[in-house]
């Protein structure tokens, strides 16, 4: 089964091709970050604009990526929720008109749901390979069941069950901030700009790891629960930069003044920022965000009993996180899979890999269907 | 067949026409023969969930499927930035998908050939939409009362521009100031230089309404209020007009990809009372009072 499918939750416009929801014959993504980056996060009448404006390009780049005519896909599937309104809106509207112009059956498709489903996707053909217990729809490389996964990206931070296809159990989540959005607010606090993550690390990368860390900071581990929280994390971060930044002030002030300057954010800053040191914090924060996930991730996997664990999201695609859950879970016989640094961020060919595990079992959506911003995983029980 | 669509405020619009003439005897038929079904709703904000249903329904009427559809229209705004983005999205897909071309009007022109069609014909005509924050969308228009689209030397209602305290500005300036935002006291000023009574056509809210009338009795202007419902069907004449003509329209992938909303106003970035996390921070970086452009951003979503 080919499918059309197309990603428009927030930023990013995506449109993909995708072969038996694992082998991606196109993907295509326009991101809008260097627009939202002077804002410091996503302003959603932007985005929506920006989505309307990507919207043919990026369809007409996955058509030629896969060197295909509509006589050769099978059905189209677009993102429903969670994300901006005006921005789904624009996927699913292309969606769903597309799928009634060309009488092909269409899918609504759980964003989150799509982030897990971006590790049944093969960067590399493997078509040849005979499919293994088709009936269960088991190809040889894919996830086994019972999973864990850990949903993180800059609005969501969940342990998730998975004990088959479809099923959600929900073992724990954030109180307060998403780990992403956590990665944006120290990023742009510490001048690092937007998205945070990407920024955060490559400043982290650069301290030099042999010397001993000035800043330790907290971590909020919630005894016996598997949820999180950041915003005491962040607050601490902001705290070691405001002290940093008054102590060096009353020099400063004199001398800007006569300049003619004026201070600037932490990152770029000069003598008020002198006792600072960005890439220090930027691990020190980084370090605390990946001590609790895997942390708790990997008591989880422990308590369940899983062989693998999947990681999806934006903040998958965290390098830091990646080797310390491998270095946790590997001497315990347990499995890490994580979807390549693209698949992690949004795009549509994770919409096409989640889609065909609904579409082949008959689901459909009719046209009516709506945009839902606050949808969740279909969380069992 | 031709599909209209409409979807730029909380009344939406659609229509199927005849296109292009089976026969060139069709040629002849009169304009008003072309039209086949027109449905016209109270859509809220539903643009999106209702629109395709009921598209549906108007094929059905002809025992028509979407393979027929040759030709489409659509009206870019301005409008619901939602609504608007509704239908060109639409318009964009349908024109990716069934490789037809299709042709955009400003809601604005659309709703001054409304005018036109049905009522005694007057110069001049200004077409009004709400924008919200107290102002309206404005477009000013001159009579075409000689016009026949259907001899097609044809056109559409061009708007132009408005009069102002130095007199007619010169057709060099820019088509953009063509259509404008303007509060219901600027409105009247730019009315009171017109030297006939104008009729003011569109849609608009009982309190726009009695914002207008306020400024014409203090600014002591006439003018009188036309508020019938725009129609799909006048959507589809301007583009049987423009497609006759052979330009104009939008045939490519470039073109359809090149095809934009007309917002006329730009993405609402407010600034919050209440300062956030990040702009205290700031504010201890940056002492001296700087501009923010902050409040409504959104985490990246998962």
């Amino acid at each position: 089964m080919r499918i059309l499918a197309i990603e428009s939750s927030c930023d990013e416009t995506g449109a993909a091709i995708i072969e038996d929801g694992r082998i991606i014959r196109a993907n295509v993504v326009a991101s809008q970050a260097s627009v939202h980056a002077r804002y410091g996060g996503v302003v959603p009448e932007v985005a929506s604009r920006q989505q309307v404006s990507a919207l043919i390009p990026t369809l007409d780049m996955a058509f030629a990526e896969a060197g295909i005519g509509w006589e050769q896909i099978d059905a189209i599937a677009a993102t429903y929720g969670p994300g901006l309104a005006g921005s789904l809106l624009v996927g699913l509207t292309a969606g769903k008109t597309m799928a009634m112009a060309r009488g092909l059956p269409f899918l609504g498709v759980n964003h989150l749901e799509a982030h897990i489903y971006a590790n049944w996707l093969r960067t590399e053909a493997v078509s040849d390979a005979p499919p293994t217990d088709v009936d269960h729809e088991v190809w040889p490389g894919d996830p086994q069941f019972p999973l864990l996964a850990l949903v993180i990206s800059g609005a969501h931070t969940e342990l998730v069950s998975i004990p088959h296809h479809g099923r959600y159990e929900l073992l724990g989540q954030t109180r307060d901030d998403a780990a992403g959005e956590a990665f944006d607010k120290v990023s742009r606090l510490l001048g690092l700009g937007y998205p945070g993550g990407p920024a955060i690390e490559r400043a982290a990368r650069q301290r030099d790891p042999a010397q001993p860390n000035p800043y330790r900071l907290p971590r909020a581990w919630l005894k016996d629960s598997y949820d999180f929280s950041f915003s005491g994390l962040k607050t601490a971060t902001l705290e070691i930069v405001k002290g940093a930044l008054n102590a060096g002030a009353s020099q400063t002030k004199a001398s800007a003044k006569t300049k003619g300057s004026r201070y600037r954010r932490a990152g770029e800053s000069a003598e008020g920022a002198a006792a600072l040191s960005i890439p220090d914090l930027a691990a020190a924060f980084q370090e605390a965000v990946v001590d609790v996930l895997a942390t708790k991730t990997t008591q989880a996997a422990r308590t369940l009993g899983v062989r693998q664990v999947l990681l999806a999201g934006g903040v998958a695609a965290n390098l830091a996180l990646r080797e310390r859950l491998t270095a946790e879970l590997t001497p315990l016989g347990i499995a890490l899979r994580f979807p390549p640094v693209a698949l992690c961020t949004d795009n549509a060919a994770m919409i096409g890999a989640a889609a065909y595990f609904h579409l082949r079992l008959g689901e459909r959506n009719g046209f009516d269907l709506d945009v839902r911003p606050g949808l969740q995983l279909p969380f069992a029980g | 067949m031709l599909l209209a669509i409409d979807t730029s405020t909380s009344l939406a619009t659609v229509a199927l026409v005849a296109y292009p003439p089976a026969a060139a005897a069709d040629a002849m038929l009169s304009i008003q023969q072309r039209l086949l079904v027109e449905h016209t709703w109270e859509v809220g904000q539903r643009h999106s969930v209702e629109l395709l249903q009921r598209i549906e329904w108007l094929l059905r009427t002809q025992n028509a499927d979407m393979a027929q559809i040759t030709a489409l229209a659509v009206a870019t705004g301005p409008g619901s930035f939602n609504g608007v983005r509704v239908a060109v999205t639409t318009a964009k897909s349908l024109g990716f998908a069934l490789g037809v071309p299709v042709s955009a009007h400003p809601t604005l022109d659309i709703i001054a050939w409304g005018a036109y069609a049905t009522l005694p014909a007057q110069e001049p005509v200004w077409s009004l939409l709400d924008a919200g924050r107290g102002e309206v969308y404005a477009a000013r228009y001159i009579s075409y009362r000689d016009a026949n689209i259907l001899g097609i030397s044809a056109w559409g209602p061009t708007p132009v521009l408005m009069p102002t305290a130095e007199g007619q500005p010169g057709e060099g300036a820019d088509a953009q100031a063509r259509y404008q935002v303007m509060a219901p006291e600027r409105l009247v000023e730019a009315l009171a230089r017109e030297s006939t009574e104008t009729l003011l056509c569109g849609e608009w809210r009982p309190d726009t309404r009695a914002a207008i009338e306020a400024a014409l009795a203090v600014q002591g202007v006439q003018a009188r209020f036309d508020a019938t419902p725009r129609r799909a069907w006048s959507l589809a004449q301007l583009a049987l007009a423009r497609l006759a003509t052979g330009q104009g329209a939008l045939n490519t992938t470039e073109d359809l990809a090149a095809l934009e909303p007309l917002y006329l106003r730009r993405p609402a970035i407010t600034t919050s009372a209440k300062p956030t996390l990040d702009q205290r921070m700031q504010r201890i970086q940056q002492p001296e009072q700087q501009e923010h452009e902050e409040g409504t951003t959104h985490a990246l979503r998962g």
